[in-house]
């Protein structure tokens, strides 16, 4: 009996309400992590109207710069991912492969900036329990981060799929992978100017 | 496709580069300052939302949440930070 190796229907039907991009689970969990973060986002702005010197302060420590370099480069690796799903689209898998490798590097990118900034805070004594802003400012970009990291393994999977079997990949999958990068995305933008700008 | 992601793209670095530069302004008073930062974070969101995610091609439902969603906490981050 021969047997094909077939990937799953190349066209989804996006309007369908079961099966938006990335299917159904991943936008559940999606909706779940940026309301979390969003909790914890209104946890911050209630706390600096308790205390909005010690906020204004705080938040200058921060260095923006920093904040909005990162930002760039999420908004560059999500960017990447949205082209390299283009190609995956086209079965273009040598492409969508290249695509994939700058989507990791700005990842990784992302992450050594945000150790180099942790390392500077933790050298000024502004750890977790140094006060409420810097409380929140740990939690929320740490849980962040975590997501990143979480983000770089499931994008490293997909890139390893691509370089032994693609034709087995399906696109749903593939589509709930880049989701995921792009929820990190999503959630960065709320916190950079929380964090870093309006107080 | 290709190019509906380029200018997306160009367009959320420029909203980046635009907030960066806002937010260092002494014109605008505290209060619209960050009425204009959320406004501008509540664009690239939906940016990253409805093109990069391609929620522009889902089903109502889907981009009516991701519309209030976006809403809720930018409004409430919002009004929390200048009420």
């Amino acid at each position: 009996m021969e047997v094909i190796a077939q990937k799953l229907p190349a066209k989804i039907d996006y309007k369908q309400f079961n099966s938006p991009p990335g299917g159904l689970l991943m936008w559940i969990v999606i909706f779940l992590e940026v309301i979390t973060f969003g909790i914890g986002l209104a946890r911050l702005v209630y706390n600096a109207r308790l205390e909005p010197e010690l906020f204004h302060t705080s938040r200058l420590q921060l260095n923006a710069s920093i904040g909005a370099i990162n930002t760039v480069i999420l908004l560059s690796s999500g960017f990447f991912l949205a082209k390299g799903l283009h190609a995956f689209k086209q079965d273009n898998y040598l492409t969508t492969s290249f695509y994939l490798k700058w989507t990791l590097l700005g990842g990784w990118l992302f992450t050594m900036i945000k150790i180099f900034e942790y390392w500077n805070k933790l050298d000024a004594g502004l750890g977790m329990g140094a006060n409420m802003f810097f409380t929140s400012y740990w939690l929320l970009t740490g849980f962040h981060l975590v997501h990143v990291v979480v983000g770089m393994v499931i994008l490293g999977l997909m890139l390893r799929s691509l370089k032994t079997a693609p034709e087995k990949m399906a696109l749903v999958d593939v589509e709930a992978g880049a989701a995921f990068w792009h929820m990190c995305d999503l959630i960065w933008l709320l916190l950079f100017p929380a964090l870093y700008l309006i107080f | 496709m290709e190019r509906t992601l380029n200018m997306t793209y160009l367009l959320l670095i420029a909203l980046t580069l635009l907030t960066a530069v806002i937010s260092t302004w002494t014109l605008l008073d505290g209060k619209m300052l960050v009425l204009v930062i959320m406004g501008i974070a509540a664009a690239k969101y939906l940016l990253v939302a409805f093109d990069f995610l391609e929620m522009k091609k889902a089903h109502f439902f889907w981009k009516f949440s991701i519309v209030f969603v976006c809403l809720l906490i930018i409004g409430v981050v919002g009004l929390f930070a200048v009420g």
